[in-house]
């Protein structure tokens, strides 16, 4: 006698055979026991069970691809155990968990096991344990009654009947999972988990850290309304908390329509009595439309629900995308109590859920289901530890709880009013974002340096080659230059070009530009003419410092030569309002022309004060001016160094692009404070001369692209934190040149972060999600920047201006304005900011978004590899979007294998399409990344056709092996899923590739490495070992 | 599904007696019968339960959801006569 697995019994075999931990799909009641036991009664009917429910006393067979219960060899058995420990005792529990967590073998069988574990002649506990796979909730009950008293329930109806049916219902239903699949395939299937896991996880990493559990108590009160709500509503209370969970995880992952799934019971009344697995997850498709109300919304998912329930004889591999491998990331369930039960002398009461570390989806959320209950609803949370952190559970549970707390205060009220976090919680984020105060007045730049002047006229305060110029020096030549600037007509508020290499002349004349009482307009003569022409016509320039050749053919320009003397060198100089425009500095931005952001003097005075208690910059430091006067990097260079006394060495253009020279300048000049880009940075440290030292460097400021994990470690080990502090620092051209600063340690450079830290003291941030309410803790969402930093605005351009710059109504700061970035961010649990990328450059290739950070952080793991770039080039439009990674590396001949180990640690979606080597990487004029001068790539891999060298390789075998189980051919890098494998089919398969050399292998290595030369390299080691 | 049904299938008036009493015992004496069951406070727990005492007290089969979105007794005892043949 044998019976075939009903479809949802396949299902739950097939990600029993997927899951880390065999004891995932272990189902259990313990019962705690007092007065006597009368143990050989307990054995005799726990025996007995078997021949009741035949499927406990079962196990499973394959046979010709399909999966079969038959009678185990074995029955099932009650064993009996002294513990010698009091009950509860260290002892005794480690013993029970013991009990609990030992996996079931599903090919011996039985299906369950029990055992009474004695403390003392009175009391002892009872363990019930079964697989899944054949019990339900209700099916406990049934074994529990069984075991504890006398009543003897034969099913009204057999287990073998209901499978048959479900089995043979699926047929006739095969054009309804199609109209699901469909309805599926435009809704948000796999919400993106980013929000809820650990700050700066690379995919894939700490995988097996099992499941937490969570209890919870949705508060009398709200139980009550909710019912009253349900009652008006005519929903469920299960389905309103249905539809929080829904819009709670839909907000969270950005979702607008996501798919929860829901548990649901398909036992027939004619089966109350059958011991069987009769569940069924079912996907429940939400729409979270904002301009619904709450009650319209309660109403929608109720009607969802109610269609998935009546849906679900189809199992969820059948409706769901992924060959029955993609599961829903929350999962709402009832979940049924125990009963008490006494017979005699003996009292059995059920205890507490275990907790046992396993968890079947990435969050649960169970409902016991509590007749009678009015003092709230108690709730139990699972989740995989992998994928949703302690705190992200304990936050959702707080967003839920929130949210119907919303529900049933205001159901006519817009779902977009609803906020998903506790009043008390946004107050409190909104406190997260700000930085300390500042308490100095505004001032303009040239006050400021005047006051330098006075202290120490004779210090140098500009190197450059072999010239240089005290502070006295460079004061009276730009008040001449000033000077010469206002004869020539040049007025307060008026914009004024400077277009001259970088050097003492330059660094005048932009102080004598502000001293005129106008704001400086950079005009690197390095950058491309069309360039030059562009920002001189958009800021409408009329005058500009120069010399020699330089904007010689533009016409109806005023140059007035950097040396230039004034007629009346007895004029005063205008006093400068700091709420005067200082400069104008062009961004470029992804999209439309570049826009000139107008910065004031109170603007960058305000930097300055920010900076000064944590940086201390003063008459000691020696600055390097490395960056483009078009760069904002270098307002904070000049102006950080020469306000507070220090000496600003130039970097000649020469000397930036060439990185051992501008070692050697470091060197020789003593430099304290050095900022960088990431990139330039990297390109220091694989400099000859790093290697020798030397570098007086106290202070090495990041800015201008995301660091890297690893990039730090060769600079820390010989400039440790003691001796120089990295800082990396977030900012935006449009509030100020920085934002944030996150001192970076050595632990932190060796794990890699995405961390910018905390807003610097004036500076506000906010995360805030396309509603415009700031987004919960972890919760990616848009960086908003307010206080002393968001400037004067772009130049011109009054709808940008009004899209861009806000009224800050969060702080609700007369006058204060806010500024909306563009830039991905959230906040972490301690408070720090974790960068995640520009809106814009969010790319989703075959529906998987894309991190381009991730690939890059996968490459630099690699020791090989001393920088990486990945890029997403779509040469034909967006279906043939692909990523071109490119590495320096001293081994170029290795690429393959560089490859192969980038196999290992990223997900397939996320491997590049090719790999190329470059000598270095090509940096822009402002030391970032220059992607456009990145060569065409070479293929990675020899396209699709075997050369012949691989006829004998590992992956011909493995190859080979699939073909023999999915029946067509196969070639080394084709895809099990994209052939059309099943869920069951990787199941055949890894039991073939277990018969042959791959004892080790597990399901999920084919789900992980989805075609034969991926599973072949990440299962080879083992066998070869 | 197939199951025996049972040969004394209950008459319409011993069908009003039955759901009309079960819907005071699983929604309380002070239910209204002629509201619905969701309106009477019911929830999924207790469609169920009100399914598995129709079953035991008459041998018939009601899917939970139809005492979920029943809008009063009388539909109950509606669903208890209907002809299932073919369900």
């Amino acid at each position: 006698m044998r019976w075939e697995l009903s479809p949802n019994q396949v299902d739950l075999y097939t990600a029993d055979q997927a899951a880390e931990d065999p004891s995932t799909y272990l189902v259990n009641c313990v019962y705690r026991i007092t007065g006597p036991a009368d143990e050989p009664l307990l054995a005799e009917r726990f025996a007995r069970l078997g021949e009741t429910y035949p499927v406990l006393a079962s196990r499973v067979v394959e046979d010709d691809g399909a999966w079969f219960l038959e009678a185990a060899p074995d029955p099932p058995q009650l064993r009996s155990v002294q513990v010698a420990d009091a009950p509860d005792g260290a002892a005794a529990r480690l013993r029970l968990r013991e009990e609990l967590t030992r996996p079931l073998d599903l090919a011996k069988g039985p299906m369950c096991r029990a055992v009474l574990l004695r403390y003392a002649p009175d009391t002892a506990d009872l363990v019930l344990i079964a697989h899944h796979l054949v019990v339900d909730g209700r099916s406990m009950e049934l074994i529990a009654r069984g075991v504890l008293t006398d009543e003897t329930t034969e099913p009204a109806a057999d287990w073998a009947d209901w499978a048959a049916a479900a089995r043979a219902r699926l047929p006739r239903r095969a054009g309804r999972a199609a109209e699901i699949r469909a309805e599926l395939a435009t809704a948000d299937v796999v919400p993106s988990l980013d929000w809820a896991g650990a700050a700066g996880d690379a995919p894939g990493a700490g995988d097996t850290t099992g499941g937490g559990v969570a209890e919870a108590l949705l508060p009398a009160a709200l139980h009550r309304s909710l019912r009253d709500l349900g009652t008006e509503l005519g929903v469920t209370p299960y389905s309103a908390v249905l539809a929080a969970a829904a819009l709670v995880l839909g907000r969270n992952s950005g979702a607008a329509r996501p798919v929860i799934g829901t548990t649901v019971s398909r036992r027939s009344p004619a089966h109350a009595t059958t011991v069987g697995y009769f569940n069924n997850t079912t996907p429940v498709p939400v729409l979270l439309d904002g301009q619904a109300t709450v009650a319209d919304f309660l109403r929608e998912v109720h009607q969802r629900g109610v269609q998935a329930y009546r849906d679900a004889d189809l199992p969820l591999s059948s409706v769901l995308p992924g060959a029955g491998l993609t599961a829903p990331q929350l999962v709402v369930s009832a979940i049924d109590t125990l009963p008490a039960l006494r017979e005699g002398d003996r009292h059995a009461v059920p205890h507490e859920d275990q907790g046992l570390g396993t968890a079947h989806f990435p969050l649960t959320l169970g409902l016991y289901q509590e007749h009678g209950r009015t003092d709230g609803i108690r709730m139990l949370l699972r989740h995989q530890r992998a994928l949703v952190t302690e705190e992200a559970a304990a936050l959702f549970f707080r967003q839920l709880t929130a949210v119907l707390a919303h529900f049933t205060d205001h159901p006519d009220r817009r779902l977009d009013d609803v906020d998903t976090l506790p009043a008390e919680e946004l107050t409190a984020l909104l406190a997260t974002g700000r930085g300390a105060r500042l308490t100095d007045p505004p001032a303009a730049l040239p006050e400021l340096f005047a006051h330098r002047v006075r202290e120490a006229a004779g210090r140098t305060a500009v190197v450059c080659r072999d010239e240089r110029a005290s502070y006295g020096e460079l004061d009276a030549h730009s008040r001449q230059l000033a000077l010469a600037l206002i004869e020539s007509g040049v007025r307060p508020g008026d914009r004024v070009g400077v277009c001259l290499d970088r050097g003492v002349g330059q660094i005048a004349a932009v102080l004598a530009v502000l001293r005129a009482g106008a704001a400086y307009v950079p005009l690197d003569p390095d950058y491309p003419p069309q360039r030059l022409a562009f920002v001189i016509e958009d800021t409408g320039l009329r005058t500009v410092v120069t010399e020699g050749g330089l904007l010689s053919d533009v016409p109806g320009l005023h140059r007035v030569a950097p040396d230039a003397a004034p007629e009346d060198p007895g004029l005063s100089l205008p006093v400068v309002d700091p709420e005067a425009t200082a400069y104008i500095i062009h961004t470029s931005g992804s999209t439309g022309r570049p826009k000139g952001v107008r910065v004031s003097h109170r603007n960058v005075a305000a930097l300055l004060a920010a900076t000064r208690e944590e940086y201390a910059p003063g008459v000691r430091d020696v600055w390097s001016y490395f960056h483009s006067l078009a760069f904002d990097f270098s307002v904070w260079e000049i102006w950080g160094c020469l306000l507070t006394g220090g000496r600003l060495v130039v970097v000649p253009y020469d000397v930036s692009r060439d990185a051992e020279a501008f070692h050697e300048l470091l060197r020789a000049e003593g430099v304290t404070v050095l900022n960088q880009t990431p990139s330039a940075f990297a390109q220091l440290v694989n400099t000859e001369a790093f290697r020798a030292g030397g570098l007086a460097v106290r202070l090495l400021i990041f800015g201008g692209e995301a660091l890297d994990r690893g990039v730090l470690l060769p600079w820390l080990d010989r400039y440790p934190e003691d001796v120089c502090r990295p800082v990396n620092m977030y900012g935006i051209t449009e509030t100020t040149v920085f934002c944030t600063w996150h001192p970076v340690d050595r632990a932190e450079a060796l794990r890699g972060s995405r961390s910018i830290g905390r807003p610097i003291p004036g500076w506000d941030l906010y995360v805030r999600d396309d509603r415009g309410r700031p987004a919960a803790p972890g919760v990616p969402g848009e960086i908003w920047v307010g206080g002393a930093g968001v400037t004067q605005g772009y130049l011109d351009r009054p709808e940008l201006n009004a899209e861009r710059f806000t009224e800050d109504h969060l702080t609700g700061t007369p006058g204060a304005r806010l500024y909306r970035s563009g830039d991905l961010g959230r906040f972490l649990p301690d408070g720090q900011i974790e960068y995640l990328g520009r809106r814009d450059d969010q790319v989703k290739i075959r529906g998987h978004r894309i991190e381009l950070g991730e690939i890059r952080h996968a490459l630099l793991e690699d020791d090989r590899v001393r920088a990486a770039a990945s890029l997403v080039r779509a040469p034909d439009g967006p279906a043939t979007a692909r990523i071109d990674a490119y590495v320096v590396t001293d081994a170029p001949r290795e690429l393959a294998d560089i490859r192969q180990r980038l196999a290992e640690r990223l997900p397939g979606y996320l491997l590049p399409a090719t790999l190329t080597a470059v000598p270095e990487l090509p940096l822009t004029a402002n030391g970032k990344l220059d992607t456009a001068l990145l060569p065409d790539p070479r293929p990675a891999q020899p396209s699709s056709a075997p050369a012949p060298a691989e006829t004998s390789g590992p992956e011909t075998a493995m190859a080979a092996l699939w073909e023999r189980v999915l029946g067509l051919p196969v070639g080394p890098d084709d895809n099990f899923f994209d052939l059309g494998g099943t869920s069951v089919q990787a199941v055949l398969l890894a039991t073939a590739l277990r018969e042959e050399n791959y004892p080790a292998i597990r399901l999920r290595d084919i789900f992980r490495n989805s075609t034969p030369r991926r599973l072949a390299a990440a299962v080879a080691p083992r066998t070869d070992a | 599904m197939e199951f025996d049904t049972d040969p004394s299938l209950p008459s319409s008036e011993n069908s009003a007696e039955v759901a009309e009493n079960l819907w005071k015992e699983i929604l309380g004496n002070s239910a209204d019968l002629g509201k619905g069951f969701l309106e009477n406070g019911g929830d999924s727990f207790r469609a169920v339960l009100l399914s598995s005492r129709l079953y035991e007290l008459t041998g018939r089969e009601v899917e939970y959801l139809d005492v979920l979105e029943a809008d009063g007794a009388g539909a109950i005892a509606r669903l208890l006569t209907a002809d299932v043949a073919g369900s």
